[in-house]
């Protein structure tokens, strides 16, 4: 296929016009051949009319549906635009009820570690108390004899002693709460990670 | 002679052009930028054809959307097959439609009322 350049769509009807007024100019034409160009010309004239009707119609027609499908694009822009508005509040609120949860978790997991050390503490006091009596009982039976032999039964010596390891108590108390602690903290650690294994 | 086909775009229809069975079909959207210059194959091949066509020629125009250049391509191309219809030969073009698309049906129709061809406009199911 010949490749030929792109011309106007309206070649044809440009080259009618320019033949017409080209005749204008042509002086040596006789009557007979002037009216036969003017009927061709009439002619063409016609096609081009009909033509034009014909586009117009089918223009307007289809610049409506152009102007439908712009309305509709535009409605569910619209939609589209709502459901965007709509998405970014509950987000907001997801966000802000995940905030209320965070708090909420960290104010539970204080007063677990509350009742936790309460716990503890509870269970270090009555070791430490067990631990007292035994330790009362040791003296009285072991330590006493020792002491009337080698201190005269020396009363001072005696409550020194009594009060030394009265004074004890509170240390040995803080240091079994603190590796019952300890204990607990170690076995938690160890639950969270069989959890998450 | 060679047959002519083209893949649609989004702005130019699919082209399928069969010198052998004399079916010519359009199809798709049709609002090139320049359409003279998507067109003008078109009418170079329609009047290599019409110099030596089938016996029986038809063209379908199944389009969607055309603008109003291509409206005037369209009035063109059917005026070449009023040519081959005027030499006697077996000439008919069908106009496709989708139901309920009245606009489709319409441009068909004004078409119709100003070409002296057998169309038939066929409502797509």
């Amino acid at each position: 296929m010949p490749i030929q350049q792109p011309k106007d769509v309206f070649e044809k009807e440009v080259q009618i016009l320019k033949r017409a007024k080209d005749l204008i100019h042509v002086e040596n034409k006789t009557m007979e051949e002037v009216t036969q160009e003017y009927e061709n010309l009439s002619q063409e004239y016609e096609f081009l009319l009909n033509d034009a009707r014909v586009m117009t119609r089918v223009s307007d027609r289809l610049q409506v549906r152009l102007n439908r499908a712009y309305d509709e694009l535009h409605n569910t822009n619209d939609t589209l635009n709502n459901t965007n508005d709509k998405l970014n509040q509950a987000n907001d609120d997801l966000k802000l009820s995940t905030e209320e949860i965070n708090q909420k978790r960290i104010i539970l997991q204080n007063m677990v570690d509350e009742l936790t050390k309460t716990r503890v503490s509870k269970r270090a006091t009555t070791i430490t108390l067990t631990a007292a009596i035994l330790l009362f009982i040791v003296t009285e039976v072991f330590f006493d004899p020792i002491i009337d032999k080698y201190f005269k039964n020396d009363f001072y010596f005696n409550l020194i002693l009594k009060l030394f390891f009265a004074l004890m108590l509170k240390p040995i108390d803080y240091l079994v709460e603190w590796y019952l602690l300890q204990d607990v903290k170690r076995k938690s650690k160890q639950n969270a990670a069989t959890s998450a294994g | 002679m060679e047959n002519i086909k083209l893949e649609g775009t989004g702005r130019t229809p699919e082209i399928s052009f069969n010198s052998q069975t004399g079916n010519l079909v359009i199809s798709g959207r049709s609002i090139p930028e320049n359409s003279i210059a998507f067109y003008q194959p078109l009418f170079d091949w329609l009047d290599e054809y019409i110099k030596k066509p089938s016996l029986d020629t038809i063209f379908e125009f199944n389009l969607e959307y055309f603008n109003t250049s291509s409206s005037k391509c369209i009035l063109d191309m059917l005026r070449k097959l009023e040519l081959l219809s005027e030499r006697q030969h077996n000439t008919s073009v069908k106009w496709y439609f989708d139901e309920g698309d009245e606009d489709m049906e319409e441009s068909g129709n004004d078409f119709k009322s100003l070409i002296n061809l057998d169309i038939e406009l066929v409502m797509k199911s």
